[in-house]
């Protein structure tokens, strides 16, 4: 007879089985779950391109899943009932198992209840003791493998396709500046009329200076572009200053008080505002042989400075006061020549005696300073007695008081006298070289010229290194039919476009390049100007200017050409300009 | 006991069995499941309410069974006008061939050890509580005088679910007092077929005696001996709680269609039952089959209809139904495992 403990080794064998088997199935069910699981993290682990962390997620899926499940099913483990339970299921021994381990030993039918389940239990095959280990769900888990899998081994997702930058935003460094430097340089040299104008001027320095800056650490093309436009704007208001606004009563009243034949390029070049021309023209009026038309350009000279005042164009009438006084040393210059080349005229060549014409009948200032040049050579070629002989004939020239039969005046008379005691001793001598020298030499420009050559290299400059931006070289005061012309008679100060030394510009966006200069002179544009009572005009009745790339439309303010709407920002990207050209008629119309 | 006389026990419970339905059943055409549940409440040594229409042989079933037994078989028509002492018996003054005069007990009925109450709802409720009360105390107390019926005492009533009227239902407690209500059903056209065969001559066909009284009670004994495993109570015990429909656990018909469960006194003639089951099968344990098998007689007559399932036409067999599927043989974890 089976005894109770054949029961027991018979009962703890299967269930050991059972259990075993429960656990390998639960094992496998998290394994399955935690790959699923693991998909959607893999594919977010792609998608945010963690690419480094999608095959450790998916193990991770599959450790933690059969991990968790097997904690699970210990804490959840059957207890011998629910196996015995579990077995007279599968075996369908109605219930003896059960009874079997659960039933009291003292009961009657104790014995044979568990010899008929050690019985049932010694029957049953393997197979049919034990629970399935691969159910259906587990067909999960090769799909979820495949699936990780896949996901873990999928190619990278693409980088996101570069967004362009809009227009202008691309970023600029310059890493050297001369361009800028120089128009640095330009306003701190630049003489100013007055202290207003010097803080004007400083003020000026100094935003260039910023913006010099800015370049070399980099900022966004179209802001750079601005500044420099905004910067030209305000260097071209100091200029047309005397043309423009209620001083413009000033320089109408002055133009009027030099309506004289004498003065009549001279009026035309202040009406034009090129004072260096100012500064020929009247050293010019100054130097012809005509005392009475010298005398009447020397008032209308006076008379304009004055009126100038009366209108309250106090600079104006400061600088013509200036005009006034150079006149009269050209005056005396001239006649210091005219007097030595008559008493040299005997040792002068025949070019210089022509020259001596010109300078008398046209006030030519070249005919002047090759007048002068000869004068000195032949001063220099003169042997100690002709020096004597010629300095006698002009004490008697000026002690007789007249000259070749003419009289002389009395100022006349002296200034021969004078001459001839230079004549005689060798400091006098040298004396009247260098006054010949100094004639002789490009006399120096007028505070106004100067200021006005220094505003105009600066602007030069800022043309150049708005061209260094990529804005183009058809700027004003770099273009040949500019309105604001380079400055008579030198060099360009700003040495033009790409003249230096400087590097080109370390372009860090992606963007594409500079669209090409369009080959046109002059770019124009309808005018509807903006009529500000309390700023300066910047029109001057001009209806076509010429135009640079972002002159006319600007994002704040009021530009050269009058100011930007709001609806018209970005409107180039918004009209049905063709696509091929949006690019470039963008970077015109850009702020 | 030694666990070879136990098996020997089983092994003559179950060859009784089939034998004592095949005596029967020279008898009785057909109902062998009336046959084999009522076999249940005799082992189990409870009482049975058959309840059918009349003519489908509850008093030949019993009659035939008594005659199988050998045991004493005694009769009651349960009438209107039945008194408790026809019942239980009374004293009667009688002379002696001396002449002298005394009180002897006159038994009733009761006394036998097999007794039909045929049409039980017929009589007085007091009639009705002399009856239940000897079910119940295997007693009667007649003139002050308790006597002990004879074991094995095995009451079978009657009960015709037509011609309602004029009859006393019995209350539910004393319903409660029977082991099974077995429902008697029309035989089938065959079963019927061969009825007329045998009831239509001159053959009258008389069963054997099979089970002498001693080994009924032997019997009987085995039958308490069975062992019954704690998933199973715990499965009978469930079954009748979620009758009740107060429980949480009771399904949604219960808590609809019942307005009374079964109590105590079900869960334990459940588990009797079965064992009787698992006896007349041979096994030495009950199973979850067995209380399932045994459900419907057990608790048919325990379940109080609410007016709402009267009125619905919801029987208490669709309700145990109900309760059989909604209520677990396992825990569910368990079931889980063993379904996969």
């Amino acid at each position: 007879m089976t005894r109770a403990s054949d029961f027991d080794a018979a009962f703890r064998r299967r269930a050991a089985v059972v259990r075993r088997r429960l656990g390998l199935r639960a094992s496998f069910t998290g394994v399955a779950l935690g790959l699923a699981l693991s998909i959607p993290c893999v594919a977010a682990a792609w998608y945010v391109r963690a690419d480094a962390a999608r095959a450790p997620l998916a193990v991770a899926g599959v450790v933690v899943g059969g991990a968790a499940a097997l904690a699970v099913q210990r804490r959840r483990r059957l207890s011998d009932v629910e196996v015995a339970l579990f077995l007279d299921g599968r075996l369908a021994t109605d219930e003896v198992i059960s009874t079997a381990v659960a039933i009291d030993e003292a009961a009657p039918a104790a014995g044979l209840v568990r010899d008929r389940a050690t019985v049932a239990l010694q029957n049953a095959t393997e197979r049919q003791a034990r629970p399935r280990v691969l159910l259906r769900h587990l067909l999960l888990a090769p799909v979820a493998l495949a699936g990780a899998v896949a996901v873990t081994l999928v190619p990278s997702r693409p980088a996101p396709a570069a967004v362009e930058a809009p227009p202008g935003t691309d970023v600029v460094t310059l890493e050297k500046t001369p361009e800028l430097d120089r128009v640095i340089e330009s306003l701190e040299n630049a003489k100013a009329r007055n202290e207003e104008e010097r803080t004007r001027f400083d003020a000026l320095a100094e935003r260039a200076r910023k913006l010099r800056d800015r370049a070399k650490a980099g900022a966004p093309r179209r802001e750079l572009q601005s500044e420099m436009a905004e910067l030209g704007d305000a260097l071209a208001e100091e200029s047309a200053r005397d043309r423009s606004g209620d001083r413009r009563a000033g320089l109408e009243a002055a133009l009027a008080a030099l309506d004289t034949p004498e003065l009549r390029k001279a009026k035309q070049a202040l009406a034009s505002g090129d004072s260096r021309a100012f500064d020929a023209e009247t050293a010019a009026a100054a130097t012809r042989a005509d005392d009475a038309k010298r005398a009447a350009a020397k008032d209308a000279l006076d008379k304009a400075a004055q009126a100038a005042r009366a209108e309250g164009a106090e600079d104006l009438a400061h600088a013509l006061e200036e005009q006034k006084k150079r006149f009269e040393e050209a005056e005396k210059r001239a006649r210091g020549l005219r007097a030595l080349s008559d008493a040299m005229k005997s040792q002068m060549p025949d070019s210089a005696k022509l020259d001596e014409t010109r300078m008398n009948e046209h006030g030519n200032p070249e005919a002047e300073r090759r007048l002068a040049e000869a004068l000195e050579k032949a001063l220099a070629n003169m042997t100690e007695e002709e020096r004597r002989a010629l300095a006698e004939h002009l004490k008697q020239q000026a002690a007789n008081g007249s000259r070749d039969g003419k009289p002389l005046s009395e100022e006349d008379a002296r200034r021969l006298a004078e001459l001839a005691s230079k004549l005689e001793t060798a400091e006098g001598l040298k004396e009247l070289a260098d006054q010949l020298k100094d004639a002789a030499k490009e006399q120096p420009p007028s505070a106004d010229a100067q200021r006005e050559e220094q505003l105009a290299a600066a602007r030069a400059a800022l043309a150049a290194a708005k061209g260094a931006l990529g804005i183009g070289a058809d700027e004003p005061g770099t273009a040949s039919t500019g309105a604001i012309a380079k400055p008579s008679g030198g060099s360009d100060p700003a040495g033009g476009p790409g003249s230096g030394d400087r590097e080109g510009p370390s372009n860090k966006s992606t963007s594409a390049p500079p669209t090409p200069t369009v080959a046109a002179s002059i770019a124009s544009a309808r005018v509807r100007p903006s009529n500000d009572p309390n700023g300066s005009s910047q029109l001057i009745g001009v209806g076509r200017v010429p135009a640079a790339a972002g002159e006319t439309a600007r994002t704040q303010g009021v530009g050269a050409l009058g100011s930007a709407a709001a609806g018209e920002i970005e409107g180039v990207s918004r009209s049905d300009v063709p696509a091929e050209y949006r690019d470039q008629v963008g970077r015109y119309f850009r702020p | 006991m030694a666990e070879s006389e136990l098996e020997g026990q089983l092994r003559q419970a179950r060859d009784t069995s089939g034998r004592l339905r095949a005596a029967i059943g020279t008898v009785l055409v057909g109902q062998h499941d009336v046959v084999d549940q009522v076999v249940w409440g005799l082992l189990a040594g409870g009482h049975v309410l058959l309840e059918g229409a009349p003519g489908l042989g509850k008093t030949l079933l019993v009659r035939t069974l008594a005659q199988c037994l050998e045991l004493p078989f005694s009769r009651i028509q349960f009438t209107p006008d039945l008194m408790p002492s026809d019942v239980t018996g009374t004293t009667v003054l009688v002379t002696d061939e001396h002449g002298r005069r005394h009180f002897t007990l006159h038994k009733g009925p009761i006394f036998g050890q097999i007794v039909l109450a045929d049409e039980i709802n017929r009589a007085t409720p007091k009639t009705q509580s002399a009856l239940l009360e000897a079910m119940q105390e295997h007693a009667v107390t007649i003139a002050g005088t308790r006597h002990v019926l004879e074991e094995p005492f095995f009451v079978l009533a009657t009960e015709n679910p037509i011609e309602m009227e004029g009859t006393y239902p019995l209350p539910e407690a004393q319903l409660d007092r029977f082991l099974l209500k077995i429902v008697v059903p029309t035989p089938s056209e065959d079963e019927m077929t061969r009825i007329l065969e045998r009831t239509t001559g001159h053959a009258v066909a008389t069963p054997e005696a099979v089970l002498s009284r001693e080994q009924l009670v032997a019997m009987q004994s085995t039958c308490r001996d069975i062992a019954v495993g704690e998933p199973i109570m715990r499965f009978a015990v469930r079954l009748v709680s979620a009758s009740d429909p107060a429980n949480a656990s009771a399904p949604a018909l219960v808590k609809k269609a019942i307005r009374f469960g079964a109590g105590v006194r079900g869960a334990q003639s459940l588990v009797l039952a079965a064992k009787a089951v698992a006896l007349l099968d041979g096994r030495a344990n009950v199973g979850f089959a067995d209380i399932t098998r045994v459900a419907r007689p057990v608790l048919r007559h325990r379940l109080i209809r609410s007016f709402e399932g009267e009125a619905d036409g919801v029987s208490t067999d669709d309700v145990i139904g109900a309760l059989l599927d909604a209520v677990p043989t396992v825990d569910a974890r368990v079931a889980k495992v063993m379904a996969s």
